[in-house]
Protein backbone atom coordinates (compact mmCIF):
# COMPACT_ATOMS: atom_id res chain seq x y z
CA UNK A 1 0.00 0.00 0.00
CA UNK A 2 2.74 2.27 0.35
CA UNK A 3 4.23 1.95 -3.09
CA UNK A 4 1.22 2.46 -5.47
CA UNK A 5 0.75 5.88 -4.51
CA UNK A 6 1.95 9.04 -5.84
CA UNK A 7 6.27 9.91 -4.87
CA UNK A 8 6.70 12.88 -5.94
CA UNK A 9 4.65 14.91 -3.14
CA UNK A 10 7.70 14.27 -1.32
CA UNK A 11 9.83 16.06 -3.09
CA UNK A 12 8.06 19.36 -2.42
CA UNK A 13 10.47 20.71 0.36
CA UNK A 14 12.16 23.32 -0.87
CA UNK A 15 10.83 25.63 1.80
CA UNK A 16 9.10 25.48 5.07
CA UNK A 17 6.00 26.39 3.28
CA UNK A 18 5.80 23.90 0.83
CA UNK A 19 7.25 21.72 3.35
CA UNK A 20 4.13 21.65 5.18
CA UNK A 21 1.13 22.08 2.34
CA UNK A 22 2.55 19.39 -0.03
CA UNK A 23 5.34 17.30 1.40
CA UNK A 24 4.05 16.08 4.85
CA UNK A 25 1.12 15.24 3.99
CA UNK A 26 1.86 12.83 1.41
CA UNK A 27 4.24 11.23 3.31
CA UNK A 28 1.89 10.94 6.33
CA UNK A 29 -0.82 9.84 3.88
CA UNK A 30 -3.31 6.98 4.55
CA UNK A 31 -1.83 4.77 2.93
CA UNK A 32 1.45 4.93 4.64
CA UNK A 33 -0.74 4.51 8.21
CA UNK A 34 -2.53 1.64 6.69
CA UNK A 35 0.65 0.00 4.95
CA UNK A 36 2.19 0.30 8.40
CA UNK A 37 -0.63 -1.63 10.24
CA UNK A 38 -0.53 -4.34 7.95
CA UNK A 39 3.08 -5.10 8.54
CA UNK A 40 2.07 -5.29 12.34
CA UNK A 41 -0.74 -7.80 11.02
CA UNK A 42 1.62 -9.49 9.04
CA UNK A 43 4.58 -9.43 12.38
CA UNK A 44 1.59 -10.80 14.65
CA UNK A 45 1.10 -13.81 12.00
CA UNK A 46 4.88 -14.57 12.13
CA UNK A 47 4.72 -14.76 16.08
CA UNK A 48 1.62 -16.90 16.25
CA UNK A 49 2.54 -19.35 13.78
CA UNK A 50 5.86 -19.96 15.87
CA UNK A 51 3.87 -19.89 18.86
CA UNK A 52 1.90 -22.74 16.80
CA UNK A 53 4.53 -24.76 15.69
CA UNK A 54 6.26 -25.10 18.85
CA UNK A 55 2.81 -25.56 20.74
CA UNK A 56 2.79 -28.91 18.28
CA UNK A 57 6.11 -30.09 18.54
CA UNK A 58 7.93 -28.71 21.89
CA UNK A 59 7.07 -30.05 25.38
CA UNK A 60 3.70 -28.58 26.87
CA UNK A 61 3.35 -26.27 29.72
CA UNK A 62 0.30 -25.51 31.74
CA UNK A 63 -0.62 -22.15 32.24
CA UNK A 64 -0.22 -18.76 30.26
CA UNK A 65 2.63 -17.67 32.16
CA UNK A 66 5.24 -20.77 31.74
CA UNK A 67 3.69 -21.50 28.57
CA UNK A 68 5.41 -18.19 27.37
CA UNK A 69 8.79 -19.19 29.35
CA UNK A 70 8.44 -22.71 27.25
CA UNK A 71 7.88 -21.23 24.08
CA UNK A 72 10.87 -18.43 24.87
CA UNK A 73 13.02 -21.98 25.43
CA UNK A 74 12.01 -24.13 22.84
CA UNK A 75 12.04 -21.45 19.81
CA UNK A 76 15.29 -21.00 18.25
CA UNK A 77 17.59 -18.24 18.82
CA UNK A 78 17.52 -17.11 15.58
CA UNK A 79 14.22 -16.14 15.58
CA UNK A 80 14.07 -14.97 19.54
CA UNK A 81 16.40 -12.16 18.14
CA UNK A 82 15.53 -11.34 14.37
CA UNK A 83 11.05 -11.06 15.58
CA UNK A 84 11.71 -8.36 18.03
CA UNK A 85 13.71 -6.52 15.69
CA UNK A 86 11.72 -6.87 12.89
CA UNK A 87 9.04 -5.53 15.33
CA UNK A 88 11.05 -2.51 15.76
CA UNK A 89 10.80 -1.72 11.99
CA UNK A 90 7.22 -2.20 11.84
CA UNK A 91 6.84 0.51 15.19
CA UNK A 92 9.05 2.83 13.22
CA UNK A 93 7.48 2.31 9.81
CA UNK A 94 4.33 2.92 11.98
CA UNK A 95 5.53 6.13 14.10
CA UNK A 96 6.94 7.74 11.16
CA UNK A 97 3.55 7.80 9.33
CA UNK A 98 2.31 9.73 12.26
CA UNK A 99 4.72 11.89 12.95
CA UNK A 100 6.14 13.98 9.94
CA UNK A 101 9.89 14.65 12.46
CA UNK A 102 11.36 11.08 12.26
CA UNK A 103 9.81 10.49 8.62
CA UNK A 104 12.36 9.00 6.53
CA UNK A 105 10.88 11.71 3.50
CA UNK A 106 11.50 14.93 5.76
CA UNK A 107 14.71 15.82 4.64
CA UNK A 108 15.49 17.38 7.89
CA UNK A 109 15.25 14.39 9.51
CA UNK A 110 17.64 13.66 12.21
CA UNK A 111 19.74 10.38 11.15
CA UNK A 112 19.29 9.03 14.53
CA UNK A 113 15.86 8.05 13.82
CA UNK A 114 15.95 6.82 10.35
CA UNK A 115 19.15 4.42 10.55
CA UNK A 116 18.63 3.09 14.18
CA UNK A 117 15.08 2.45 13.92
CA UNK A 118 15.01 1.96 10.26
CA UNK A 119 18.28 0.35 8.75
CA UNK A 120 19.81 -0.85 11.62
CA UNK A 121 17.66 -3.34 13.00
CA UNK A 122 17.14 -4.85 8.83
CA UNK A 123 20.72 -5.14 8.71
CA UNK A 124 21.33 -6.65 11.94
CA UNK A 125 18.70 -9.18 10.81
CA UNK A 126 20.48 -10.00 8.06
CA UNK A 127 23.55 -10.81 10.18
CA UNK A 128 21.55 -12.95 12.30
CA UNK A 129 20.54 -14.88 9.66
CA UNK A 130 23.73 -15.36 8.10
CA UNK A 131 25.27 -16.65 11.68
CA UNK A 132 22.67 -18.92 11.85
CA UNK A 133 23.33 -19.77 8.38
CA UNK A 134 27.06 -20.48 8.96
CA UNK A 135 26.62 -22.17 11.97
CA UNK A 136 23.73 -24.50 11.15
CA UNK A 137 24.49 -27.43 9.07
CA UNK A 138 22.93 -28.51 5.82
CA UNK A 139 19.27 -29.67 6.75
CA UNK A 140 20.03 -32.53 4.25
CA UNK A 141 23.01 -33.86 6.07
CA UNK A 142 20.74 -33.22 9.31
CA UNK A 143 18.47 -35.31 8.64
CA UNK A 144 21.41 -38.21 7.16
CA UNK A 145 22.78 -37.99 9.95
CA UNK A 146 19.79 -38.32 12.12
CA UNK A 147 18.68 -41.78 9.73
CA UNK A 148 22.47 -42.81 10.56
CA UNK A 149 22.05 -42.43 14.37
CA UNK A 150 19.21 -43.93 14.17
CA UNK A 151 20.57 -47.13 12.22
CA UNK A 152 22.91 -47.41 15.03
CA UNK A 153 20.29 -47.26 17.88
CA UNK A 154 18.53 -49.61 16.30
CA UNK A 155 21.13 -52.09 15.73
CA UNK A 156 22.61 -51.82 19.19
CA UNK A 157 19.26 -52.37 20.54
CA UNK A 158 19.14 -55.70 18.14
CA UNK A 159 22.28 -56.44 19.51
CA UNK A 160 23.92 -56.68 16.26
CA UNK A 161 27.72 -56.14 16.27
CA UNK A 162 30.33 -56.23 14.12
CA UNK A 163 28.06 -54.90 11.64
CA UNK A 164 30.20 -54.55 8.52
CA UNK A 165 30.08 -50.75 6.73
CA UNK A 166 28.40 -50.57 3.61
CA UNK A 167 31.02 -50.34 1.42
CA UNK A 168 32.09 -53.85 3.00
CA UNK A 169 30.25 -55.77 0.49
CA UNK A 170 31.95 -54.32 -2.73
CA UNK A 171 35.38 -55.06 -1.51
CA UNK A 172 34.27 -58.88 -0.51
CA UNK A 173 33.83 -59.78 -4.41
CA UNK A 174 36.50 -62.49 -4.86
CA UNK A 175 34.50 -65.24 -6.40
CA UNK A 176 33.94 -63.36 -9.45
CA UNK A 177 35.73 -63.54 -12.34
CA UNK A 178 36.91 -60.37 -14.29
CA UNK A 179 33.77 -60.03 -16.64
CA UNK A 180 31.10 -60.10 -13.35
CA UNK A 181 33.63 -58.10 -11.36
CA UNK A 182 33.32 -55.26 -13.81
CA UNK A 183 29.79 -56.05 -13.72
CA UNK A 184 29.16 -55.41 -9.93
CA UNK A 185 31.47 -52.65 -10.22
CA UNK A 186 29.21 -51.06 -13.08
CA UNK A 187 26.13 -51.98 -11.60
CA UNK A 188 27.22 -50.61 -7.76
CA UNK A 189 28.42 -47.20 -10.02
CA UNK A 190 24.88 -46.58 -10.75
CA UNK A 191 24.25 -47.51 -14.63
CA UNK A 192 21.15 -47.31 -13.91
CA UNK A 193 17.97 -49.25 -14.59
CA UNK A 194 18.93 -50.57 -18.01
CA UNK A 195 22.45 -52.21 -15.93
CA UNK A 196 20.36 -53.91 -13.77
CA UNK A 197 18.26 -55.28 -16.46
CA UNK A 198 21.01 -56.27 -18.44
CA UNK A 199 22.26 -57.84 -15.61
CA UNK A 200 19.11 -59.31 -14.38
CA UNK A 201 18.43 -60.60 -18.31
CA UNK A 202 22.02 -62.28 -18.32
CA UNK A 203 21.74 -63.75 -15.28
CA UNK A 204 18.55 -65.60 -15.79
CA UNK A 205 20.53 -66.78 -19.10
CA UNK A 206 22.84 -68.28 -16.69
CA UNK A 207 25.92 -66.96 -17.34
CA UNK A 208 26.88 -67.08 -13.70
CA UNK A 209 30.03 -69.34 -13.32
CA UNK A 210 28.80 -72.76 -11.70
CA UNK A 211 31.97 -74.52 -11.48
CA UNK A 212 32.93 -75.52 -8.17
CA UNK A 213 36.74 -74.39 -8.68
CA UNK A 214 35.43 -70.61 -9.25
CA UNK A 215 33.99 -70.26 -6.06
CA UNK A 216 36.79 -72.12 -3.98
CA UNK A 217 39.77 -71.02 -5.12
CA UNK A 218 39.77 -67.10 -4.76
CA UNK A 219 43.60 -66.31 -5.82
CA UNK A 220 43.44 -69.00 -8.96
CA UNK A 221 43.33 -66.88 -12.45
CA UNK A 222 40.37 -67.93 -13.62
CA UNK A 223 39.88 -69.74 -17.37
CA UNK A 224 40.05 -67.80 -20.09
CA UNK A 225 37.57 -70.27 -22.12
CA UNK A 226 34.65 -69.49 -20.12
CA UNK A 227 35.13 -65.95 -21.31
CA UNK A 228 33.84 -67.30 -24.69
CA UNK A 229 30.73 -69.08 -23.51
CA UNK A 230 30.65 -71.79 -25.46
CA UNK A 231 32.40 -74.33 -23.42
CA UNK A 232 30.53 -73.16 -20.26
CA UNK A 233 27.23 -73.96 -21.95
CA UNK A 234 28.69 -77.29 -22.71
CA UNK A 235 29.62 -77.89 -19.63
CA UNK A 236 26.40 -76.73 -18.13
CA UNK A 237 24.09 -79.55 -18.85
CA UNK A 238 26.40 -81.71 -17.64
CA UNK A 239 26.72 -80.20 -14.40
CA UNK A 240 23.08 -79.73 -14.02
CA UNK A 241 22.91 -83.12 -14.67
CA UNK A 242 25.00 -84.14 -11.68
CA UNK A 243 23.75 -81.47 -9.20
CA UNK A 244 20.39 -82.62 -9.30
CA UNK A 245 21.11 -84.29 -5.97
CA UNK A 246 22.59 -81.59 -4.73
CA UNK A 247 21.57 -78.98 -2.14
CA UNK A 248 18.42 -76.86 -2.73
CA UNK A 249 19.96 -73.49 -3.68
CA UNK A 250 22.40 -74.46 -6.32
CA UNK A 251 19.34 -77.29 -7.85
CA UNK A 252 17.38 -74.39 -8.16
CA UNK A 253 19.68 -72.55 -10.63
CA UNK A 254 21.00 -75.70 -12.66
CA UNK A 255 17.50 -76.78 -13.02
CA UNK A 256 16.82 -73.46 -14.44
CA UNK A 257 20.30 -73.56 -16.65
CA UNK A 258 19.21 -77.16 -17.59
CA UNK A 259 15.88 -75.98 -19.05
CA UNK A 260 17.43 -73.15 -20.77
CA UNK A 261 20.14 -74.64 -22.20
CA UNK A 262 18.96 -75.21 -25.48
CA UNK A 263 18.61 -71.35 -25.68
CA UNK A 264 22.10 -70.72 -24.48
CA UNK A 265 23.66 -72.65 -26.86
CA UNK A 266 22.19 -70.72 -29.95
CA UNK A 267 22.48 -67.68 -28.24
CA UNK A 268 25.93 -66.64 -27.04
CA UNK A 269 25.96 -65.00 -23.90
CA UNK A 270 26.59 -61.21 -23.33
CA UNK A 271 30.59 -60.72 -23.50
CA UNK A 272 31.78 -58.25 -21.75
CA UNK A 273 34.76 -55.84 -24.05
CA UNK A 274 34.56 -52.66 -21.86
CA UNK A 275 32.42 -50.44 -19.27
CA UNK A 276 31.38 -49.55 -22.09
CA UNK A 277 29.44 -51.85 -23.41
CA UNK A 278 26.79 -52.06 -20.34
CA UNK B 1 7.69 44.33 -17.57
CA UNK B 2 8.58 43.74 -14.14
CA UNK B 3 9.96 40.39 -13.07
CA UNK B 4 7.63 38.90 -10.68
CA UNK B 5 9.49 38.44 -7.22
CA UNK B 6 8.43 35.94 -4.46
CA UNK B 7 10.16 36.02 -1.07
CA UNK B 8 9.67 33.54 0.78
CA UNK B 9 10.36 31.35 3.99
CA UNK B 10 13.50 29.94 3.17
CA UNK B 11 13.27 25.22 4.68
CA UNK B 12 14.43 24.76 7.72
CA UNK B 13 18.20 23.98 6.14
CA UNK B 14 18.61 26.83 3.96
CA UNK B 15 17.84 29.10 6.90
CA UNK B 16 20.31 27.47 8.84
CA UNK B 17 22.86 28.00 5.92
CA UNK B 18 23.60 31.71 6.22
CA UNK B 19 25.39 31.80 3.12
CA UNK B 20 22.52 31.27 0.72
CA UNK B 21 20.03 33.71 1.99
CA UNK B 22 18.56 35.45 -0.57
CA UNK B 23 18.81 36.23 -4.05
CA UNK B 24 21.74 38.08 -5.54
CA UNK B 25 20.10 41.10 -6.71
CA UNK B 26 22.84 42.39 -8.77
CA UNK B 27 22.55 39.34 -10.85
CA UNK B 28 18.89 39.33 -11.06
CA UNK B 29 19.34 43.01 -12.19
CA UNK B 30 21.56 42.33 -14.55
CA UNK B 31 19.70 39.60 -16.30
CA UNK B 32 17.00 40.71 -19.26
CA UNK B 33 13.87 41.30 -17.05
CA UNK B 34 11.90 41.29 -20.33
CA UNK B 35 13.02 37.87 -21.20
CA UNK B 36 12.68 36.24 -17.99
CA UNK B 37 9.28 38.04 -18.08
CA UNK B 38 8.04 36.79 -21.02
CA UNK B 39 9.08 33.23 -20.07
CA UNK B 40 7.59 33.87 -16.94
CA UNK B 41 10.32 33.07 -14.64
CA UNK B 42 9.76 34.29 -10.74
CA UNK B 43 12.41 34.54 -8.41
CA UNK B 44 12.07 33.06 -5.11
CA UNK B 45 13.22 33.88 -1.79
CA UNK B 46 15.33 30.73 -1.55
CA UNK B 47 17.77 31.85 -4.27
CA UNK B 48 16.19 30.76 -7.33
CA UNK B 49 14.40 31.28 -10.20
CA UNK B 50 12.00 29.34 -11.87
CA UNK B 51 8.96 28.96 -14.26
CA UNK B 52 7.89 25.65 -13.79
CA UNK B 53 9.87 23.87 -15.95
CA UNK B 54 13.62 24.75 -15.56
CA UNK B 55 15.07 26.31 -12.48
CA UNK B 56 18.42 28.45 -12.26
CA UNK B 57 20.21 29.08 -8.71
CA UNK B 58 21.00 32.91 -8.74
CA UNK B 59 22.84 33.55 -4.91
CA UNK B 60 26.30 34.04 -4.51
CA UNK B 61 28.84 32.76 -7.31
CA UNK B 62 25.58 31.26 -9.61
CA UNK B 63 25.40 34.01 -12.16
CA UNK B 64 23.74 32.79 -15.40
CA UNK B 65 23.29 34.87 -18.67
CA UNK B 66 20.02 34.50 -20.47
CA UNK B 67 19.58 35.39 -24.36
CA UNK B 68 16.66 36.78 -25.90
CA UNK B 69 15.03 33.35 -27.23
CA UNK B 70 15.28 32.49 -23.57
CA UNK B 71 18.59 29.82 -22.88
CA UNK B 72 20.77 30.24 -20.64
CA UNK B 73 24.13 30.07 -20.09
CA UNK B 74 26.11 29.14 -17.53
CA UNK B 75 23.19 27.91 -15.48
CA UNK B 76 23.27 25.77 -12.48
CA UNK B 77 20.40 24.07 -11.98
CA UNK B 78 18.42 24.09 -9.15
CA UNK B 79 18.94 20.37 -8.13
CA UNK B 80 22.70 20.84 -8.15
CA UNK B 81 24.18 19.14 -5.20
CA UNK B 82 25.69 22.18 -3.46
CA UNK B 83 25.81 21.21 -0.23
CA UNK B 84 27.99 18.69 1.46
CA UNK B 85 27.55 15.47 2.48
CA UNK B 86 26.29 15.09 5.69
CA UNK B 87 25.49 12.41 8.94
CA UNK B 88 22.65 11.05 6.26
CA UNK B 89 24.77 10.74 3.56
CA UNK B 90 27.48 8.85 5.19
CA UNK B 91 25.29 6.78 7.01
CA UNK B 92 23.30 5.60 3.87
CA UNK B 93 26.82 4.74 2.45
CA UNK B 94 28.07 3.25 5.35
CA UNK B 95 24.40 1.05 5.64
CA UNK B 96 24.82 0.57 1.56
CA UNK B 97 28.61 -0.97 2.33
CA UNK B 98 27.31 -3.54 4.99
CA UNK B 99 23.95 -4.68 2.99
CA UNK B 100 26.43 -5.47 -0.32
CA UNK B 101 28.71 -7.18 1.95
CA UNK B 102 25.79 -9.09 3.38
CA UNK B 103 24.80 -10.04 -0.54
CA UNK B 104 28.47 -12.09 -0.78
CA UNK B 105 27.41 -14.16 2.77
CA UNK B 106 23.97 -14.55 1.52
CA UNK B 107 25.15 -16.52 -1.47
CA UNK B 108 27.14 -18.55 0.23
CA UNK B 109 24.94 -19.54 2.92
CA UNK B 110 22.09 -20.34 -0.39
CA UNK B 111 24.82 -22.69 -1.84
CA UNK B 112 25.08 -24.21 1.60
CA UNK B 113 21.57 -24.67 2.38
CA UNK B 114 20.23 -24.89 -0.85
CA UNK B 115 21.81 -28.05 -2.44
CA UNK B 116 20.21 -31.02 -1.84
CA UNK B 117 21.59 -34.05 -0.45
CA UNK B 118 18.47 -36.26 -0.43
CA UNK B 119 16.17 -37.12 -3.13
CA UNK B 120 13.34 -34.28 -3.26
CA UNK B 121 10.05 -35.97 -1.24
CA UNK B 122 6.85 -35.19 -2.72
CA UNK B 123 5.62 -33.14 0.79
CA UNK B 124 8.87 -31.65 1.52
CA UNK B 125 10.46 -29.51 -1.44
CA UNK B 126 13.52 -27.87 -1.47
CA UNK B 127 12.61 -24.66 -2.86
CA UNK B 128 10.75 -23.23 0.42
CA UNK B 129 14.20 -23.35 2.24
CA UNK B 130 15.91 -21.40 -0.71
CA UNK B 131 13.53 -18.80 -0.63
CA UNK B 132 14.85 -17.38 3.02
CA UNK B 133 17.88 -16.27 1.57
CA UNK B 134 16.30 -15.29 -1.81
CA UNK B 135 14.69 -12.45 0.29
CA UNK B 136 17.59 -11.38 1.96
CA UNK B 137 19.20 -10.63 -1.41
CA UNK B 138 16.07 -8.99 -2.29
CA UNK B 139 16.42 -6.30 1.28
CA UNK B 140 20.03 -6.24 0.20
CA UNK B 141 19.56 -4.85 -3.15
CA UNK B 142 17.02 -2.29 -1.78
CA UNK B 143 18.95 -1.38 0.95
CA UNK B 144 21.99 -0.59 -1.30
CA UNK B 145 20.27 1.26 -3.55
CA UNK B 146 18.19 2.93 -0.64
CA UNK B 147 21.27 3.87 0.91
CA UNK B 148 23.48 5.37 -1.88
CA UNK B 149 20.85 7.44 -3.13
CA UNK B 150 20.79 8.78 0.78
CA UNK B 151 23.92 10.75 -0.46
CA UNK B 152 22.01 12.88 -2.89
CA UNK B 153 19.32 13.92 -0.43
CA UNK B 154 22.22 15.16 1.57
CA UNK B 155 23.57 17.12 -1.43
CA UNK B 156 20.92 18.15 -3.38
CA UNK B 157 19.97 22.08 -3.23
CA UNK B 158 16.53 21.14 -3.61
CA UNK B 159 14.97 17.60 -3.05
CA UNK B 160 14.89 15.75 -6.44
CA UNK B 161 14.55 12.04 -6.94
CA UNK B 162 17.58 10.96 -4.75
CA UNK B 163 14.38 11.42 -1.46
CA UNK B 164 12.18 9.25 -3.70
CA UNK B 165 14.47 6.59 -4.16
CA UNK B 166 16.07 6.77 -0.76
CA UNK B 167 11.98 6.14 0.80
CA UNK B 168 10.60 3.91 -1.94
CA UNK B 169 13.36 1.61 -1.37
CA UNK B 170 13.24 1.69 2.30
CA UNK B 171 9.31 0.78 2.29
CA UNK B 172 10.29 -1.79 -0.50
CA UNK B 173 12.51 -3.75 2.19
CA UNK B 174 9.52 -3.62 4.75
CA UNK B 175 7.62 -6.18 3.53
CA UNK B 176 11.33 -8.08 2.24
CA UNK B 177 12.42 -8.54 5.71
CA UNK B 178 9.14 -9.85 6.59
CA UNK B 179 8.66 -12.28 3.91
CA UNK B 180 12.29 -13.73 5.07
CA UNK B 181 11.18 -13.77 8.68
CA UNK B 182 8.28 -15.57 7.83
CA UNK B 183 10.02 -17.91 5.03
CA UNK B 184 12.74 -18.76 8.27
CA UNK B 185 9.76 -20.06 10.37
CA UNK B 186 7.99 -21.60 7.92
CA UNK B 187 10.71 -23.62 7.02
CA UNK B 188 12.05 -24.39 10.35
CA UNK B 189 8.74 -26.08 10.51
CA UNK B 190 8.56 -27.68 7.55
CA UNK B 191 11.44 -29.11 8.31
CA UNK B 192 11.20 -30.16 11.98
CA UNK B 193 8.27 -32.27 10.78
CA UNK B 194 10.02 -33.75 7.97
CA UNK B 195 13.08 -34.22 10.98
CA UNK B 196 10.02 -36.16 13.15
CA UNK B 197 8.10 -37.26 10.27
CA UNK B 198 8.98 -41.12 10.79
CA UNK B 199 7.04 -41.41 14.28
CA UNK B 200 4.50 -38.91 13.39
CA UNK B 201 3.29 -41.04 10.64
CA UNK B 202 3.42 -44.16 12.47
CA UNK B 203 1.50 -43.03 15.46
CA UNK B 204 -0.82 -39.80 14.31
CA UNK B 205 -1.13 -40.97 10.31
CA UNK B 206 0.28 -38.51 7.42
CA UNK B 207 -2.30 -36.09 8.16
CA UNK B 208 -3.98 -34.24 10.93
CA UNK B 209 -5.07 -31.61 12.32
CA UNK B 210 -2.29 -29.22 12.53
CA UNK B 211 -1.77 -29.56 8.97
CA UNK B 212 -4.89 -27.89 8.52
CA UNK B 213 -3.08 -25.02 10.20
CA UNK B 214 -0.01 -25.23 7.96
CA UNK B 215 -2.32 -24.96 5.03
CA UNK B 216 -4.14 -22.11 6.44
CA UNK B 217 -1.69 -19.79 7.90
CA UNK B 218 0.24 -18.61 4.82
CA UNK B 219 -2.63 -17.06 2.75
CA UNK B 220 -3.70 -14.11 5.45
CA UNK B 221 0.28 -13.95 5.34
CA UNK B 222 0.68 -13.34 2.08
CA UNK B 223 -2.43 -11.14 1.89
CA UNK B 224 -1.35 -8.51 4.09
CA UNK B 225 2.75 -8.22 3.07
CA UNK B 226 1.74 -9.05 -0.89
CA UNK B 227 -1.30 -5.43 -0.58
CA UNK B 228 1.89 -3.46 0.79
CA UNK B 229 3.82 -3.52 -2.02
CA UNK B 230 1.47 -3.63 -4.98
CA UNK B 231 3.64 -2.74 -8.05
CA UNK B 232 3.05 0.96 -8.83
CA UNK B 233 1.37 2.04 -12.54
CA UNK B 234 0.97 5.19 -11.50
CA UNK B 235 2.81 7.54 -13.40
CA UNK B 236 6.34 8.94 -12.56
CA UNK B 237 5.09 12.34 -13.82
CA UNK B 238 7.23 15.48 -12.68
CA UNK B 239 5.56 17.96 -10.94
CA UNK B 240 8.16 19.76 -9.81
CA UNK B 241 7.44 22.56 -7.19
CA UNK B 242 10.52 24.59 -6.93
CA UNK B 243 9.40 27.29 -4.56
CA UNK B 244 6.47 28.31 -5.50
Amino acid sequence: MNITRSWTGIESQGSLQMTNMIAKPSATDKRFKAGGFLALIAWCIICYSLQHSIHYYKPRNRGPFWSFIGFIRSAPVRFLLTIPLLGVVVGYAIASSFMWTINIGNENVNSAWLYGLGYAPVILIIIINEIAGIIEPNEDRRLIQQRADRGQAIDAELGIRNKKPAWWKAASGHGLTTEQRLKALTTEIGGGRATTQNIGRTMELGNMPTRPQDEDDPFRDPDETTLLGDKGSERRPGLGGSDRDGDSGRGNSSATTTTLTSRTSQIPPQRVRSMLDI
Amino acid sequence: MQLLQVSQMLSARQASDSATVGVNETTLNNLDQKTLGYFNYTSYGNGTLSNGSSCFLIFNEYVPTVFPNGTFVNGTSCYFPYYPVEKRGSLGLAFATLFAISIMFTLVNLSKHGRLYLPQEKRFRAIGRRWQWYWMLFVAVCGIISGVSAVDVDRDYLQNIAIILQNFFFYLMMPGILACVWEGVRHWYVHGTQFGATYTNIFLGAHSKKDKYTIMIPSPFHKMTDAEPKNSTCPWYSTYSHGS
